[in-house]
């Protein structure tokens, strides 16, 4: 799992390549808290590389989800595969978050 | 009937799920279906990794077979020597409704395995049924079809 960051406007642009499992959240976890601690408040995943996501992948989008509310900061998704929204609407993913199809229209607040 | 095994490490789970994705190709899964026992495997086989063998890895055996009914089914039994553990009872129900705050984060993953597959059931194996690389204690076999069609 490769994550590059890039600030764009109010929202931090988190861009995940690779598979989003058990073996790879623990990694993602711990740069979504460290960039909660350094005050991240709008976060746009941007799911185009993301070929696979199981339940650990949820669960580390909840959790991340679940910190940002207290800040009043906001999760939004961007270029989601169909395989991912498929996993995404099974597990009612969909109606908790807004998915854009592209990044510069998931950054318009 | 063809047999799979390995120890519940990273590595080795990754290989044994290509090993039963190539099987499920030959037994003529489709793009997405290959996925959905991807997924299945996935959640299964991690759970086993971190809940049945918390402390070491230890052995997991799945045993494959191609159930021709109606629609093409692949069959798997799924074994690991753990402690007793049902999924299908003891795991967190799912909550699909409730907002980001009030959401549980666990259930998912019995979730997903539930509407990706058939008959699905579980055993809790005795010494009786372990085989000879096993240990005495007994075991758990999860026993699902998922459709290739």
């Amino acid at each position: 799992m490769q994550i590059a960051q890039q600030q764009q406007g109010d929202f931090l642009v988190l861009t995940l390549e690779g598979e989003l499992d058990a073996v790879t959240t623990p990694t993602f976890e711990a740069i979504c808290d460290k960039l909660l601690e350094a005050g991240t408040r709008y976060v746009v995943l941007d799911l185009a590389g993301v070929s696979f996501i199981s339940s650990a992948g949820l669960r580390s989008i909840l959790i991340l989800a679940k910190k940002l509310r207290p800040v009043q900061g906001e999760l939004r998704f961007a270029r989601m595969q169909a395989v991912v929204t498929e996993v995404f609407v099974l597990c009612g993913f969909d109606a908790l978050f807004s998915t854009f199809p592209d990044v510069a229209s998931a950054i318009v607040r | 009937m063809q047999h799979f095994e390995c120890m519940s490490t990273i590595e080795n789970i990754s290989r044994l799920e290509k090993d039963v994705l190539t099987l499920a190709e030959k037994f003529g899964a489709t793009d997405k279906t290959s996925r959905h026992v991807l997924l299945v495997l996935e959640e299964i086989l991690t759970n086993i990794r971190l809940h049945a063998y918390k402390k070491e890895p230890g052995l997991i055996e799945i045993s494959a077979s191609l159930c021709d009914a109606d629609i093409h089914l692949l069959h798997l039994e799924i074994t690991d020597w753990g402690p007793p553990f049902n999924p299908l009872v003891d795991s967190a129900a799912p909550d699909l409704e409730s907002d980001i705050d009030d959401r549980p984060v666990g259930g998912l993953g019995i979730h997903i395995v539930r509407n990706l597959t058939h008959a699905l059931s579980y055993v809790r194996l005795d010494a009786a049924h372990a085989d000879a690389l096993a240990p005495l204690s007994g075991g758990n076999r999860l026993c699902l079809s998922i459709p290739l069609g």
